[in-house]
């Protein structure tokens, strides 16, 4: 089957400035994507150019197998069947809920209208709220009908633009849930861009990584979280550090936790001596008071059932450590650790991204 | 987003055509004429730029007086009555010059409705209502409002904190006064004075009237009493220059002002007045409207009652005036959100940008420049198509003695009005709104009728209602470009009284004054809500 989105060398120009630099990506059909980076990283511009918003400078865009944008051709945002959710909601503020979900179908009949709001507004439990208007909706609720109406016309793509942002902690993951749940039901294809990762891997089969309108990996979050293309993708999601090691020849690595055998991701590297950095994830650390390998807690961090703490080996590297909550150790203190690693991640040490 | 190729390139012309008259005085300069400058400079430039400048400095002087105080007792100040008055001060913005200086003269000169009264307290000779005096007082009665309520609004906006503060460190109020407040609204002050002198500068109708010989009545003078368009041209330039000078002083000291502002969500504090005080204030404040509005209107009331009155001819002038009025109106409005959404949909490329925000400058440029610029232009086509099809080809005919060249020249003056408020209407709806709409399957069109028009109907009708009034008030350029024979509410007034029939002219009078009103209430509005 075709993907539905194929971005193929995308570039963006805004003011003379490249602001998106030959990027290159595909989504699967009923699949949900994430863009995941910094602000200013040109995430909310590369989801403007997906809607047509931004007229790109080079390279092509393919959507449902149809060119949108290639040299010369740019199909303007109304006829590209492509449905928004912005950051800020967006809801027109003259027009009351009904009038707003109606906005997308005012070409339907009436009584088509009137059952697609319907089903909408029960849809995302706001059932017989059509007369009220967007000021006296919560938060919640305005996000709820901004997806609402971006599904009303069943785009072939939803886009979504920091659509939880304005949402507090508890409320937001909530809706992302909620989100994904209406998306597949919907049977639609969604791309959202976030800068918030816990709203990327809750809400995402396929996640890409933006730093400075470049895409610096895109894949399955499991497997960018665990097999990192890069130093700045591992530093960006989840916490890591890393500490140097050297290659043996022998397909092993010697660090300052031990010594570890090189897996086959990282063949090209396993046959060279010298030093590489060695990925280390807060998981992959054990807290066990019995271990001989001891280091000393520089810094601790409460998270209820457990505590992350910033731990100093004995060659002054910095690893993170989860320990359970009742493992309440001071400042100072040298506790100790076993290592358990399931898969070694390891950079060249030239290598920078 | 998309960009519009045709659009712009029709904007540009538009922006292009409002531009061509001041380009063409511009044009005309070269090559300089010294044969002409050289009789201008023996002859009368110096009697004019001095006259200007004198008439200028007066009015200013006397404004500030009259501006300051009663802005300072109405922004700082509580006293019984201060509500109404804070609003009465800004009525005689309703009075254009021209007809508060027939009206005066109507009263005071010789044979003068006030005469009498004035014999019977001791006067044996009329008022010099005639005289540079005389001008300087009513143009000052009528233009101070300009001062007021950018000196008022800047004072509601001042910290109270600042003056107290200034009260605890030791200062006596009338020390805080001009230790604290005055600097404060120093940047608006300039901004009014700026005002107010280009407004004393550019009018025509009142300053002809009285016989002050100022640049603005020199350049008609030496078009049309000694048939000299060149020579007029000459003039021109050399008051737009004044004009521009005025006009860069005026954003310069807008930009500052801005940055004086101090946001203060604390309650005012005003002083309280007591005393011997409560009658100076109701004296400081009453005095200007009364004189600028209250006196004035009851003249004109009395006279439209009694006069003999010609029906027909008036209610002729009232539909030309209101047809002309509405139709430039509506035309300069349309243009101008068409401009304004434009420029909203290139905001991505900039190439005809500034040609669009270049030619919403025109309020700038005193009205006999712009009836010198529009007939020069159509003197200068036509030359262009004589030389291109023969003799007979003339543009002339479509420019000068048209209802389209009065329509081209109130689009030159009055775009500023229509742009200005129009896009910064625009610019209040987020851009989202159109990207939300667009992705909604609604056209660039689409979007405006359905998202924008529904939000800034109100904004562009207010607008509308501006230029409408300032239309039905307006003298030179309607008096000078009007086809033969059109005679609307102001320029049928203005003659009658040259003739000297000042009682008759006072029904149209009375009836520019009325809508002239208009739009203070929107404007008072504004204000208060703006402050509160």
């Amino acid at each position: 089957m075709k993907p539905l989105i194929e971005v193929s060398g995308v570039c963006l120009a805004l003011g003379g400035h490249e602001v998106i630099h030959s990027l290159s990506f595909s989504l699967a059909r009923g699949c949900i994507g994430c863009l995941l980076g910094p602000s200013g990283s040109g995430k909310t511009s590369l989801l403007r150019c997906l809607a047509g918003i931004e007229k790109i400078s080079r390279g092509r865009i393919r959507l449902d197998g149809e060119m949108v944008n290639s040299d010369g051709l740019h199909k303007p945002p109304e006829r590209r069947n492509v449905g928004m959710v912005f950051q800020d909601h967006s809801l027109f503020p003259h027009m009351n809920v009904g009038k707003n979900l109606e906005f997308g179908i005012r070409k339907k009949s009436r009584r088509e209208r009137k059952d697609k709001v319907g089903q909408l507004l029960s849809m995302i439990g706001l059932a017989g709220c059509e007369k009220r208007y967007p000021h006296e909706l919560s938060g919640g609720q305005k996000q709820r009908v901004a997806l609402a109406r971006a599904l009303a016309p069943q785009p072939k793509l939803l886009l979504m633009d920091e659509p939880f942002s304005g949402l507090d902690g508890g409320q937001r993951l909530s809706m992302a849930e909620e989100t994904k749940n209406f998306i597949h039901a919907q049977n639609t294809t969604a791309l959202m861009v976030t800068h918030d990762q816990d709203e990327a891997f809750s809400t995402s089969d396929f996640m890409g990584i933006l730093k400075e309108g470049r895409l610096l990996q895109w894949g399955r979050p499991y497997d960018l979280y665990h097999k990192p293309a890069s130093p700045t993708v591992a530093d960006f999601i989840g916490i890591s550090s890393m500490i140097e090691g050297r290659l043996c020849g022998d397909r092993m690595v010697e660090t300052a936790l031990g010594r570890f055998a090189v897996s086959e991701a990282n063949e090209p590297l396993a046959k060279l001596e010298g030093t590489v950095k060695v990925l280390i994830r807060p998981d992959d650390v054990i807290h066990d008071d019995a271990s001989p390998m001891q280091a000393a807690i520089k810094a601790k961090k409460f998270f209820g059932a457990e505590f992350l703490y910033r731990l100093q080996l004995d060659s002054h590297e910095t690893v993170y450590c989860f320990a359970p909550s009742h493992h309440n150790h001071q400042i100072g203190e040298r506790i100790g650790i076993t290592v358990d690693m399931e898969h070694l991640i390891l950079f060249g040490d030239r290598e920078n991204k | 987003m998309h960009s519009h190729r045709l659009l712009s390139l029709l904007s540009v012309l538009a922006a292009a055509v409002i531009a061509a008259p001041i380009a063409t005085i511009a044009i005309k300069l070269f090559p300089i004429d010294y044969a002409v400058w050289r009789h201008l400079l023996d002859t009368v430039l110096f009697t004019y730029l001095s006259h200007s400048f004198m008439l200028g400095f007066n009015v200013l002087a006397l404004t500030s007086l009259i501006a300051i105080s009663g802005a300072w007792l109405c922004s700082r100040c509580e006293f019984p009555g201060r509500r109404v008055l804070e609003w009465m001060l800004v009525l005689p913005l309703a009075y254009p010059a021209y007809i508060i200086a027939y009206t005066y003269a109507g009263m005071l000169d010789y044979g003068g409705t006030w005469l009498p009264w004035l014999n019977a307290i001791g006067l044996e000779t009329p008022l010099p209502v005639r005289s540079l005096v005389g001008a300087s007082i009513l143009f000052s009665i009528v233009f101070y409002p300009y001062l007021y309520l950018l000196v008022r609004v800047a004072w509601l906006n001042h910290s109270t904190q600042l003056i107290e503060e200034s009260r605890v460190l030791g200062a006596t109020p009338w020390q805080s006064f001009r230790l604290v407040s005055l600097p404060a609204a120093r940047p608006a002050i300039a901004v009014g004075m700026a005002i107010i002198l280009m407004e004393t500068l550019a009018e025509y109708g009142g300053a002809h009237y009285l016989g002050i010989p100022t640049l603005s009545v020199g350049i008609f003078r030496t078009w049309l009493g000694m048939n000299n368009l060149h020579g007029a041209v000459q003039l021109s330039v050399v008051l737009l220059f004044i004009a521009v000078f005025l006009f860069l002083i005026e954003r310069k000291a807008r930009v500052r002002a801005r940055y004086y502002e101090v946001s203060g969500g604390q309650t005012q504090r005003r002083y309280r007045l007591r005393g011997y005080r409560l009658p100076l204030a109701w004296f400081v404040c009453f005095t200007p409207p009364l004189l600028g509005f209250i006196v004035p209107s009851v003249q004109l009331l009395d006279w439209s009652l009694t006069a003999a009155k010609d029906w027909p001819d008036y209610w002729s002038l009232m539909h030309n005036s209101l047809m002309l009025a509405l139709a430039a109106a509506l035309f300069i409005a349309a243009l101008a959100l068409l401009l304004s959404y434009i420029c909203r949909l290139n905001a991505a490329d900039h190439w005809s940008q500034p040609f669009i925000h270049a030619s919403a400058y025109g309020y700038a440029v005193p009205g006999t420049i712009v009836v010198v610029g529009v007939l020069s232009l159509s003197v200068l086509l036509d030359r262009q198509l004589e030389s291109a099809f023969g003799p007979e080809t003339s543009i002339h005919w479509m420019l000068s003695g048209s209802v389209s060249a009065l329509i081209l020249a109130y689009t030159v003056r009055f775009m500023t009005l229509g742009f200005k408020p129009i896009s910064a209407c625009l610019e209040k709806i987020p851009p989202a709104m159109d990207h939300a709409a667009r992705t909604l399957a609604a056209g660039p069109y689409q979007t405006l009728g359905l998202i924008h028009w529904p939000l800034m109907r109100s904004g562009v009708l207010s607008a509308a209602l501006l230029i409408f009034v300032e239309v039905i008030k307006e003298l030179p350029m309607t008096m000078m470009l009007r086809p033969f024979n059109f005679n609307t509410l102001a320029v049928g007034a203005y003659e009658m009284a040259q003739e000297g029939r000042v009682s008759e002219a006072a029904l149209p009078t009375l009836s520019i004054v009325v809508m002239g009103m208009l739009p203070l209430f929107v404007l008072f509005k504004k204000t208060r809500d703006a402050v509160s």
